[in-house]
C-alpha cells in the first residue's frame, strides 16, 4: 500500500481558532497570523486614538540560559544589560532582552546563530513555540496596564528599551516598553498556553477604553 | 451632584415621587416631604435624613433590588424603584413599630437572657428573630457588577481628603514638584466650604472669597495641575502595610500605593443626646445646611438649634443666612464662651436659652416641638426641624488604623492624633484645628513636607503643642429611655447604664455587649457619644476611657470591587481546538484544559489496547538541563543514578524531599553528553522548577536548567500497531532494535525536529512524540491521518487513568500524598542506597526504624460496585486503610484501584472490604489484594517486539 | 500583608508576587543523628524579630534570594541575590 503524501508542515499560532472566530485575514496559507480582521482602517484608527493589540508574527526565538550568557552573546556580537531590550543593530541581526544576568531571549535567530550562541556556562533552546508575543500599543496602553497590572508600569518607572516582568491580569508577563515612531507601545511575552486567556482578558479590560484586536499590517501606520 | 432643571421621578414603596435631574433619593424625598425613610434596626422607630452625608444609617433603602443603599448620597435615576427596608408592610406603617413600647423587655442582650429555654425551641427563635431584625435583605440571584475594575495606581504623595485642608496639601506637595493622587469622597472638591456661607481669610490664594467661590476655585487650581490626579467620589476605606491606600467607587477598587501619606480626612459633627434624637426632623446642622446648598431643599421651615459648645452660634447663624427661621437656640451649658457670637444671634431675634436641661423632642413620625428646662421653667419651642450643632470631631479613623497615637484634648474636648507613623502626616481639620486660616496654612505645610520627604529630602516634624490638660469626670449623661447613643443597633444610654451595671465596665466589653459602634455606621456618629457616656457612668475623663480600636472598612466596600474583573488564567495546550473539534468533554487539571473523553471509555480502551490510541500529553512540564556538572546535579535530587544514563536512553524518575516524601515523578532522557531532557507530570513543574533553581542558588555547579514546556507540545502514541503508525511520518528506523523501549531519539517526524521517547505508561507499546508546538497541530493531523486505516482513535484523561491503574503505574499526588515515601508507595526498587548522599537520603534511611508503615498496594474489587476515590477500607467495622484510585476496566469488567492499607492487610490476595458510597453508612464490597499488575505484568507488550 | 517586598533585581513589588521559600539554614552534613535531621526539617525559630529566608520572585523574575526581615512589622532591611563563589576542584558537590 502506498502512503498518502505528509502535508507540508504548517506553522500556527495559538489564537488561531480566535482570530478565525473574529474573521481574520491570514498573512500566509502557511503561516497563519492575521495581517488585519478585515476592518484595517479601523484599527489603524484605534492604534492613533485608543489601543490595538496584536499578536506579532512567528519568530525563531532562542533562550540562551547560564552564568556564561553573556560571554557567549559577546562573542557573537551581542550585547545586552539585564532589564533592558537590545534592538537589533544592522537589518539581519536580531533583537536581544536581557531577561536577567544570567538569561537573554533572542528574537529571529537563525541555525547559524544558534549554533555561534554555544560556550562554557551557557545553554540554548529554541524557544519559537515556548513565547507568544503581543503587540500593546496606543496612547490608552498605560492605562490598560495600569488596570491589568499590580506592578509600577507608569511611563517614567518602566521607560522604553525596558524590561519588567511581572503579572498581568494574574498571568506572569515579560513585558518590554519598546515606543514606535513617538507611539507608546509594548512587547508582552507570555507563555504561548495562556495566550488565548490573555488576548480576551486583555481586549475584555481594554473594551471600554477603546482596545481593538489588529492585525500585522497595523505595523505600517504606526507613528505616521 | 450638579442639579438641573429636568425632570424625573422614582417610586418609593410603590409612591411615585418627582424629582431633578441632579437630585439624591434622599433629597428628592426630602422636597417631597416624606419624613419617615427607614425603620430602626431593633424598634422599628421611624427614621429620617440626619447627617445628608453617607455615614448613618437612617437613609437605608433598597434601590433596584441592591439593598443598604444610602439614599441621602445616591444619585436619583428616572425610573428607580426604592423601597424601604425592615418593615411591613411599609416603613410609614410599620406593624412592628409596636417594639418600640417593649424596651423594657428587650433590653441590651436581651438575646444573652431571653430566648432559652426549652433549648430546642432556639432555632425556631432565632427564625423569627432574624426575620424582625435587621436592613436590607440579599437577593438571591446576584447582580452584574457593573464595570467592576481595579486600578493600580503610584505616586509620591497620596491625599485623602479633598476638603480645603486636602486641596490645599495636593496643590502644596504638588508645587514642591511630587507627583500626587488626591482622594475625595465628594463629587466636588471643597469639602465644607461648598456650602458654607462663611468668608475664608488668612490664606494668600483664597482671601476674601465666599465658601462655594472657595470651592470652586480650588476645583479649577486642581484640575489644571497635571502633576494632581483627582479620583472624585472615592471613598479610601483603609490604609495597609506598605503605605497602600485602598479606595473604593461603586465596583471600582483603586489601589494606591503612596511614598507619603496626608490624611486630611475633616472633621464631623456628632449627634447630641436627649430623649427622642432619632426623630424624623432631627438632624446635623451641616446636613441641613448641605441639603439646601447642594439640593436647593429646605428640609423644614423652622428649626430650634440644639448645642452644648460654641459651634451651637455659628450653626444658629448660617442657617438663619440661609433662610431657615430659627425658632431658638438652645444650650445645655449655664452660659455660652463666645459672647460676641452670642450677641450676634440674639440681634438676629433668635431666642438663647442657656443651663438648658432634659431636653425632649416632641412628635412621632416628624419632629413638632422641643420642650427642655431652662430659665427655671418648662419651655416649649415650636419646629418641624431640630439642628444638633455639636463641635465636629476629627474624623480619625484611618490614622487610628494606620497606628497613630490619639490624645484627648481636654480644652476642646476632642481626639486629636498626637503621633502618626512614619510616612503618613495629618493635615487641616482632623488635626483638631477648627478656624480656616489655621486649617489652610497647617495644610500647606503638611503637603510640602510630605512632598519633600517623598522625593528623598529628610524633613523633620514641627513639634506640636502639647494639648490642654484633661478635663474632669465627663458630665453624666441624660437619664430618659430614649436618648439613642447608637443610631445603627438602637442602643440608648439607659442600655449602656445596664452594660456597665451588670459588669462590662471596659469600654471594649461595653461596645461588644451593647454592639454600640458596630453597626453600618462603624461608629462615626456615635464613637465619642458612647465613650462620652461611658465615662460619664464610670466617672472617669473621656481621656481616660479612650477610643475603641478602628479596622478598615472605613466605608462600605463591595465584594465586586475587592474581587475586581473576573481573572482566572486558563492554559490551553496547542492541540485545543483539535480536541474541541472532536467534540471532546474537558475536565480541569489545574489551570490547564484537557480532554477528559471523546467518546467512551470502552471504544478509547479498546482502541488503545488493540490498535493505536494518540493522547495529547503537552501538559507535562519539560526541562532542558545541560551542564558539565548536570548528570552529577540529577543524582543529587534522586534516590537513583542519572549520571550514568547512556545518550539516547531515558529512565523513569522520582524525586524525594529531604524528609524522604515524594515530590513528583516523570522521565529524565539523556540527549547529549551534558543534555539532558526531563519530564514531570502536569501541574507539578512549576515546582520542581523552583526545587531545582534553589539547590541551584548560589551553588558551584554548572548547571542550566531551560523551561521548554510551553516550547513543546507532546502527543503518546499508544497502542499494538503504534509503530505501524509512526513508521509512515518518520524516516527513522523505528524498529525495535534500533528504537528499543528506553530509548530517547532525536529525529524529524511528520516534515519537524521531534524528540521520541519510548516509554509506556499505558503499558502498551509507545512513542511519546515531543515537537515544536507551532507544530503541534499539524503532527496530530498526520498522525490521525497515517493511523486510521489501523483504527487510532484519540483517548482522553479519563481512559488514560483506566488504563495506568491496569499496570498499577503510580501518580504522585494522586496515589501520594505529604507523608508517602517512596518505599511504601511501591517505589523501593529506585533507591539506591549505596550511592553516597543525595536528597532524602536520611529520610529514606530513617524509615527502617518505623514500624507498621501503611503501604500502597492495588486490588480488585471482586464483590462488584466501583468505590470511589477516598473510600475507606475497613476491616471489623474500622478503618485500615483509604483507597487513593478506583476505576472500572473494562478489559477485566470489574473495578480495579490503587490504596494505601495497613501492613497486615497488604499481602497478595489478602481479602479487603472497601465502602461504597458516601459518608459512613452504607454498604461495603468485597476486593483482594493485587500485588501484580492486572495487564502485561512481564511488559512483553511495552517492550514491544517486532 | 501587603508589604513591598524588594527583589534584588526586580525591584520592589507587593509581597504578593512571591512565595515564601523558609528560613535560611545549613542543611546538616550526611550521617548527622537523627535528632538534626529533625530539627533541619521541622523546627523553625519564628522569632518575633529579625528573621532571614528564601523567597522566589515567582509572578517576576523567577529567582531565588534571601531576605532579612523584621516579622514584627515587615520591614525588609536587606535582601540579597545569591552569589556563586569560584569553584574549587576539592568541594564537595551540594554545596
Amino acid at each position: 500500500m502506498t502512503a498518502k503524501p505528509l502535508a507540508d508542515p504548517v506553522r500556527r499560532s495559538p489564537l488561531e481558532a480566535v482570530h478565525e472566530a473574529r474573521g481574520a485575514r491570514w498573512r500566509t496559507e502557511t503561516e497563519r497570523w492575521p495581517a488585519n480582521f478585515g476592518q484595517p482602517d479601523r484599527e489603524r484608527k484605534a492604534l492613533a486614538q485608543a489601543a490595538v493589540l496584536v499578536e506579532m508574527g512567528p519568530l525563531d526565538k532562542l533562550l540562551v540560559a547560564g552564568h556564561g550568557t553573556a560571554a557567549v552573546l559577546r562573542a557573537a556580537g551581542l550585547e545586552v544589560a539585564p532589564g533592558h531590550v537590545s534592538p537589533a543593530r544592522h537589518p539581519g541581526m536580531p533583537e536581544v532582552w536581557g531577561l536577567a544576568p544570567d538569561e537573554a531571549l533572542v528574537l529571529a535567530a537563525d541555525d547559524a546563530l544558534a549554533a555561534r550562541l554555544i560556550g562554557p556556562g551557557a545553554a540554548s533552546a529554541r524557544y519559537g513555540s515556548a513565547v507568544t508575543l503581543l503587540w500593546l500599543a496606543g496612547p490608552r496602553a498605560p492605562e490598560i496596564l495600569q488596570i491589568s497590572c499590580p506592578a509600577d508600569t507608569r511611563l517614567t518607572s518602566l521607560m522604553d528599551l525596558r524590561l519588567l516582568h511581572g503579572p498581568i491580569a494574574n498571568v506572569r508577563v515579560t513585558m518590554a516598553r519598546r515606543d514606535l515612531r513617538g507611539t507608546t507601545a509594548y512587547t508582552l511575552a507570555v507563555p504561548r498556553d495562556y495566550a488565548a486567556y490573555l488576548w480576551s482578558a486583555l481586549l475584555s479590560i481594554g473594551r471600554d477604553l477603546g482596545l481593538v484586536a489588529a492585525g500585522l499590517d497595523v505595523f505600517e501606520g504606526a507613528g505616521a | 451632584m450638579r442639579m438641573t432643571r429636568q425632570e424625573i421621578s422614582f417610586t418609593f414603596d410603590g409612591r411615585r415621587v418627582q424629582a431633578f435631574d441632579g437630585d439624591t433619593y434622599g433629597s428628592a424625598l426630602a422636597r417631597a416631604r416624606v419624613d419617615v425613610i427607614s425603620r430602626s434596626f431593633k424598634y422599628h422607630r421611624p427614621r429620617g435624613l440626619l447627617c445628608c452625608a453617607g455615614r448613618c444609617p437612617n437613609c437605608m433603602v433598597t434601590v433596584d433590588g441592591v439593598p443598604n443603599v444610602r439614599a441621602c448620597v445616591t444619585r436619583a435615576v428616572d425610573g428607580g424603584t426604592v423601597s424601604g427596608q425592615n418593615a411591613w408592610p411599609s416603613v410609614r406603617r410599620d406593624l412592628f413599630g409596636a417594639f418600640d413600647r417593649l424596651d423594657r423587655i428587650l433590653p441590651v442582650g436581651f438575646y444573652y437572657k431571653t430566648f432559652i429555654r426549652p433549648r430546642a425551641a432556639w432555632p425556631v427563635y432565632e427564625g423569627v428573630l432574624r426575620r424582625l431584625a435587621g436592613l436590607g435583605s440579599v437577593r438571591r440571584t446576584p447582580r452584574q457588577a457593573d464595570h467592576a475594575t481595579k486600578r493600580h495606581m503610584f505616586c509620591d504623595v497620596a491625599v485623602i481628603g479633598g476638603g480645603p485642608g486636602g486641596s490645599v496639601a495636593a496643590l502644596a506637595a504638588s508645587q514642591a514638584g511630587a507627583r500626587v493622587v488626591l482622594i475625595d469622597d465628594q463629587e466636588q472638591l471643597g469639602g465644607h466650604l461648598a456650602y458654607s456661607q462663611a468668608t475664608v481669610t488668612g490664606d494668600d490664594v483664597l482671601n476674601g472669597l465666599r465658601g462655594p467661590e472657595a470651592s470652586a476655585r480650588l476645583e479649577k487650581l486642581i484640575r489644571e495641575n497635571p502633576l494632581i490626579e483627582h479620583l472624585p467620589s472615592t471613598s479610601a476605606f483603609g490604609i495597609y502595610e506598605g503605605n497602600l491606600v485602598g479606595a473604593s467607587r461603586g465596583d471600582s477598587l483603586y489601589r494606591v500605593r503612596a511614598k507619603q501619606i496626608v490624611v486630611a480626612t475633616g472633621a464631623f459633627e456628632r449627634p447630641l443626646l436627649f430623649h427622642n434624637n432619632d426623630r424624623p426632623g432631627v438632624m446635623l446642622a451641616s446636613a441641613i445646611l448641605r441639603l439646601a446648598a447642594r439640593h436647593d431643599v429646605r428640609a423644614g421651615r423652622r428649626v430650634a438649634v440644639v448645642t452644648e459648645d460654641d459651634h451651637g452660634c455659628a450653626a444658629a447663624l448660617e442657617l438663619a443666612s440661609s433662610g431657615f427661621d430659627v425658632t431658638a437656640l438652645v444650650d445645655s451649658r449655664p452660659a455660652a464662651s463666645d459672647q460676641e457670637r452670642s450677641a450676634a444671634v440674639r440681634s438676629r431675634h433668635i431666642p438663647v436659652w442657656e443651663g438648658a436641661t432634659r431636653i425632649e423632642v416632641v412628635g412621632r413620625s416628624r419632629v413638632r416641638q422641643l420642650r427642655f428646662d431652662s430659665g427655671g421653667g418648662r419651655r416649649s419651642v415650636n419646629a418641624d426641624l431640630v439642628a444638633m450643632a455639636a463641635r465636629p470631631e476629627p474624623v480619625v479613623s484611618l490614622l487610628a488604623q494606620a497606628g497613630a497615637k490619639l490624645v484627648f484634648d481636654g480644652s476642646t474636648g476632642l481626639f486629636v492624633p498626637a503621633e502618626c507613623p512614619a510616612n503618613i502626616t495629618a493635615a487641616g481639620h482632623v488635626e483638631g484645628i477648627s478656624d480656616i486660616a489655621g486649617v489652610l496654612k497647617s495644610a500647606r505645610a503638611a503637603g510640602t513636607r510630605a512632598a519633600l520627604r517623598a522625593l528623598g529630602q529628610p524633613v523633620a516634624t514641627p513639634a506640636r503643642p502639647l494639648p490642654g490638660a484633661p478635663i474632669g469626670a465627663a458630665p453624666p449623661p441624660p437619664a430618659t429611655r430614649k436618648a439613642f447613643v447608637c443610631m445603627c443597633e438602637d442602643v440608648t444610654v439607659k442600655d449602656i447604664k445596664l452594660a456597665i451595671h451588670e459588669g462590662f465596665d471596659a469600654l471594649e466589653t461595653v461596645k461588644r455587649y451593647s454592639t454600640a459602634t458596630m453597626g453600618p455606621c462603624q461608629g462615626k456618629m456615635c464613637h465619642s457619644l458612647s465613650a462620652g457616656v461611658h465615662a460619664g457612668i464610670t466617672g472617669q475623663s473621656v481621656g481616660k476611657t479612650g477610643l475603641t480600636t478602628a479596622r478598615p472598612p472605613f466605608q462600605p466596600v463591595t465584594l465586586a470591587a475587592l474581587a475586581g474583573p473576573h481573572l482566572a488564567p486558563e492554559r490551553q495546550t496547542a492541540l485545543h481546538d483539535r480536541h474541541a473539534r472532536l467534540g471532546a468533554r474537558w475536565v480541569d487539571m489545574g489551570e490547564w484544559k484537557r480532554p477528559f473523553i471523546y467518546t467512551t471509555v470502552a471504544e478509547e480502551y479498546r482502541a488503545v489496547r488493540e490498535a493505536a490510541g494518540i493522547i495529547d500529553v503537552s501538559t507535562l512540564g519539560k526541562l532542558e538541563v545541560t551542564g558539565r556538572d548536570a548528570g552529577e546535579f540529577l543524582d543529587w535530587l534522586h534516590p537513583n543514578r542519572f549520571s550514568d544514563l547512556r545518550i539516547g536512553r531515558v529512565r523513569y524518575r522520582a524525586m524525594t524531599d529531604d524528609a524522604g516524601i515524594v515530590l513528583d515523578d516523570g522521565t529524565v532522557a539523556r540527549l547529549g553528553p551534558e543534555r539532558f531532557f526531563l519530564t514531570t507530570g502536569t501541574g507539578a513543574f512549576d515546582a520542581v522548577e523552583q526545587w531545582l533553581q534553589w539547590w541551584l542558588a548560589g551553588s558551584r555547579r554548572d548547571v542550566q536548567t531551560i523551561n521548554v514546556t510551553s516550547e513543546l507540545a507532546a502527543i503518546n502514541l499508544a497502542g499494538p500497531r503504534s509503530r505501524e503508525v509512526i513508521k509512515r511520518l518518520t524516516g527513522a528506523d523505528v524498529s525495535n532494535k534500533a528504537m528499543p523501549y528506553l530509548a530517547a531519539v532525536e529525529t524529524e517526524v511528520a516534515g519537524v525536529p521531534a524528540i521520541i521517547l519510548r516509554i509506556g505508561f499505558v503499558g502498551e507499546l509507545g512513542f511519546e512524540i515531543h515537537v515544536p508546538a507551532e507544530y503541534g497541530a499539524h503532527v496530530w493531523d498526520t498522525l490521525m491521518d497515517a493511523g486510521h486505516e489501523f483504527g487510532i482513535k484519540p483517548f482522553g484523561v479519563e481512559t488514560q487513568r483506566v488504563l495506568r491503574l491496569e499496570k498499577l503505574h503510580i501518580i504522585p499526588g494522586q496515589d501520594t500524598d505529604a507523608l508517602s515515601n517512596p518505599v511504601d508507595s511501591g517505589l523501593g526498587w529506585i533507591v539506591k542506597a549505596e550511592k553516597s548522599d543525595f536528597v532524602g537520603r536520611a529520610g529514606i534511611a530513617a524509615l527502617g526504624s518505623r514500624s507498621g508503615r501503611p503501604l500502597l498496594i492495588g486490588f480488585e474489587v471482586t464483590g462488584g460496585g466501583v468505590p470511589a476515590e477516598g473510600a475507606a477500607v475497613v476491616h471489623q467495622g474500622r478503618p485500615v486503610g483509604r483507597v487513593t484510585s478506583c476505576k472500572l476496566s473494562p478489559g477485566l469488567q470489574r473495578a480495579i484501584g490503587l490504596a494505601w492499607v495497613n501492613p497486615e492487610h497488604a499481602t497478595e490476595g489478602s481479602a479487603l472490604s472497601i465502602r461504597l458510597g458516601e459518608g459512613t453508612s452504607g454498604t461495603t464490597t468485597a476486593a483482594r489484594v493485587h500485588l501484580a499488575p492486572f495487564h502485561d505484568p512481564e511488559g512483553a507488550r511495552l517492550r514491544g517486539g517486532g | 500583608m501587603s508589604f513591598l517586598l524588594p527583589c534584588p533585581q526586580c525591584g520592589p513589588r507587593d509581597v504578593y508576587e512571591f512565595r515564601y521559600g523558609g528560613e535560611a539554614q545549613r542543611r546538616p552534613a550526611p550521617g548527622s543523628p537523627r535528632s538534626t535531621w529533625t530539627a533541619y526539617l521541622y523546627d523553625r525559630t519564628n522569632a518575633a524579630g529579625v528573621e532571614d529566608a528564601w523567597w522566589y520572585h515567582r509572578l517576576g523574575c523567577k529567582r531565588w534570594f534571601r531576605a532579612v526581615r523584621d516579622t514584627r512589622d515587615n520591614t525588609v532591611l536587606k535582601s540579597t541575590a545569591p552569589t556563586v563563589p569560584p569553584r574549587d576542584a576539592n568541594d564537595p558537590p551540594g554545596d
